[in-house]
C-alpha cells in the first residue's frame, strides 16, 4: 500500500509557502528553497489528482467488534432514478 | 339476528365435543359472542377521534374512539403500540385498523387495534417535535456544535444500506469528483425493525476506527415511515456524539429528520451529500495551476527586490569607499609632509652634510674615515667626492 499524499496537508502547506513568498522578506536562498518545495508539492498534488485511485471497501464487524475491510460489489447503476 | 351464524358457531362447538347447552353460562355466552364477532368480520378500518389514550407499563394501550353519536373501546397490544411514533393527543382524528371482539372477562365489546394512523403525518410530527424540543433543550442542535467538514478528505465513510441507489450514487459521485478518495462503507439497515440500532452501531464503528475523515449517513428517498429510523432518538444522539463530522443525507425533500438537525451538515439526498463531502477535481486542478503561477510571481518579485537591494548596497558601498579613500588621501598627504620634515633633505637644507661610503652607507664614526678612504659628501644641492687626510677624536 503506497503512502498516499495527503492532499489537504499539501494544499495547506502550499498556501503557507505562497503567503510566505509573497509577504516576507526572505533570504534569497530560503525563497528559492520554498519555491522548489512549492513546485514539488504542486507536481505531487497533480499526480494525486490524475493518477491516484481510492479504494472502495465495506467494513465488516466480527463478533468481537473487530473491523475488517472487505471488497464490495455494488450493482451497476440501473436506468432507474 | 343472524341465526345462521349462531347455529354455525354452536354446531362447531358441538362437533368439538361440547354439547349445546340448554342454559348458557356467562363464560360460554361471552366466548361464543367473541367467536361470532371475530369470525364474522375481516380486519377493517374505523375512523374516529381519540379520547383518553393511556399506555400501561406492560406496553399495551387503551383508549376510546368516538364520533358524534357513539364510542368504541379500543385496545392496542404491545407489538402494535410499539410501532406508534407518539401517543395520539386527545381529540386527534385517526384511522384504526383492527377487529372487534368481546373481552370475555368483562363482557365488554372492544376493538383490537393493530395499526393507528393519524390523518396526514400527525403522529410522526408529534413525536418529531417532542424529540426536537428535548434535543434542543440539551443544546444538541446548536449551530456552535456544527463542525466544519474537511476540505480534502482522504477517506469518506458511508453509513447506509448496501442495497439501493443511495450507496451507488455516493460512490459514483466521489469517483467522478475526487477519484483519489477512499470510501469505507459501514453497512446498516435503514428501514424496518432494528434499523435505528443498526445505524447507531455502524456510526459507533465508524467513529471508533477514525479512518474516515467525514461520514455520510443516510438513505435514498422513501415514504415518511421508511425514514423514521432517522427520527429515532438513539440515531440522533449517535450522530451528535460522532467524533467525525457527519453529513446527513435522508432522501426526502419536504421533511427534515432529527438526523438532519443534529448532523454537522444536511444534504437533501445522498448524491448531494457526496458533493459536500469531496472537492471537485477540475477547479482543484485550476487552483493548483494558479498556485504555481503565484509561486513563480512571488519568487520573481523576491529576486527583483533582491536585485534592488544589491543595487542600493552597491551605491552605499561605492559612496563609503569614496569617503574612505578621501580621508586616506588627507592622511597620506600629512604623512608625506611629516616624512619630509623628518627626512635627510630637510636636514641638508639647513646646511648639514652627509658623508656616504660606497653604496650610500652613511658614515657615522671616525673609524669610517681611515686616512686615504675615499667617500662622497652629500649636500643640499649635490655631491662632492673627497678623501680622508687624518683623524682626531676631538669633537
Amino acid at each position: 500500500m503506497a503512502k498516499k499524499l495527503s492532499l489537504g496537508k499539501a494544499i495547506d502547506r502550499l498556501e503557507e509557502i505562497v503567503k510566505g513568498l509573497e509577504s516576507e522578506e526572505l533570504e534569497l536562498e530560503e525563497a528559492l528553497r520554498l519555491f522548489d518545495e512549492g513546485m514539488e508539492l504542486i507536481r505531487a498534488a497533480e499526480r494525486e489528482l490524475t493518477e491516484s485511485e481510492g479504494r472502495i471497501k465495506q467494513v465488516l464487524i466480527d463478533r468481537r467488534g473487530t473491523q475488517q475491510e472487505a471488497d464490495v460489489e455494488l450493482e451497476e447503476e440501473s436506468g432507474e432514478p | 339476528m343472524n341465526h345462521d351464524l349462531f347455529h354455525q358457531a354452536a354446531n362447531t362447538r358441538a362437533l368439538g365435543g361440547d354439547r349445546v347447552p340448554d342454559v348458557w353460562s356467562v363464560s360460554q355466552l361471552n366466548a361464543l359472542a367473541r367467536e361470532l364477532l371475530e369470525g364474522s368480520l375481516p380486519p377493517l378500518w374505523v375512523a374516529g377521534e381519540v379520547s383518553g389514550f393511556k399506555r400501561y407499563p406492560a406496553g399495551y394501550c387503551f383508549f376510546t374512539l368516538k364520533d358524534k353519536r357513539a364510542q368504541l373501546a379500543c385496545v392496542m397490544w404491545r407489538e402494535a403500540a410499539r410501532r406508534l411514533p407518539a401517543e395520539p393527543p386527545e381529540g386527534m382524528a385517526v384511522h384504526v385498523l383492527g377487529y372487534p371482539t368481546v373481552y370475555e372477562r368483562a363482557g365488554r365489546f372492544q376493538f383490537v387495534v393493530r395499526e393507528l394512523t393519524a390523518k396526514g403525518e400527525g403522529l410522526w410530527r408529534i413525536a418529531f417535535e417532542r424529540l426536537r424540543a428535548k434535543l434542543e433543550a440539551e443544546g444538541l442542535l446548536e449551530a456552535a456544535r456544527k463542525r466544519p467538514l474537511p476540505a480534502f478528505p482522504a477517506c469518506v465513510g458511508v453509513v447506509t444500506s448496501l442495497e439501493g441507489a443511495a450507496i451507488r450514487d455516493v460512490v459514483s459521485i466521489i469517483r467522478r469528483r475526487a477519484p483519489w478518495t477512499d470510501v469505507l462503507i459501514y453497512p446498516a439497515r435503514v428501514q424496518g425493525d432494528g434499523a435505528a440500532g443498526s445505524i447507531v452501531a455502524a456510526l459507533r464503528h465508524a467513529g471508533r476506527s477514525s479512518r474516515a475523515e467525514v461520514l455520510i449517513v443516510g438513505r435514498g428517498g422513501g415514504s415518511l415511515e421508511d425514514l423514521q429510523a432517522f427520527n429515532d432518538e438513539r440515531v440522533a444522539r449517535a450522530i451528535a456524539a460522532s467524533p467525525t463530522p457527519v453529513i446527513s443525507a435522508v432522501g426526502h425533500e419536504t421533511d427534515i429528520t432529527l438526523a438532519d438537525l443534529v448532523a454537522d451538515r444536511r444534504a437533501p439526498t445522498p448524491s448531494a451529500a457526496a458533493e459536500l463531502a469531496v472537492p471537485d477535481v477540475e477547479p482543484l486542478r485550476t487552483e493548483l495551476a494558479h498556485t504555481g503561477e503565484r509561486l513563480a510571481t512571488a519568487l520573481k518579485g523576491r529576486v527583483v527586490r533582491g536585485a534592488q537591494r544589491v543595487d542600493r548596497l552597491e551605491e552605499r558601498l561605492v559612496g563609503a569607499t569614496r569617503t574612505i579613500l578621501g580621508s586616506h588621501r588627507v592622511a597620506v598627504d600629512g604623512l608625506r609632509q611629516r616624512l619630509q620634515v623628518l627626512g635627510p633633505m630637510a636636514v641638508l637644507q639647513r646646511g648639514y652634510v652627509l658623508a656616504l661610503a660606497d653604496g650610500d652607507r652613511i658614515m657615522r664614526s671616525i673609524d669610517d674615515f681611515r686616512p686615504g678612504t675615499e667617500f662622497t659628501l652629500r649636500l643640499k644641492d649635490g655631491r662632492v667626492r673627497a678623501r680622508a687626510e687624518s683623524q682626531s677624536e676631538e669633537v
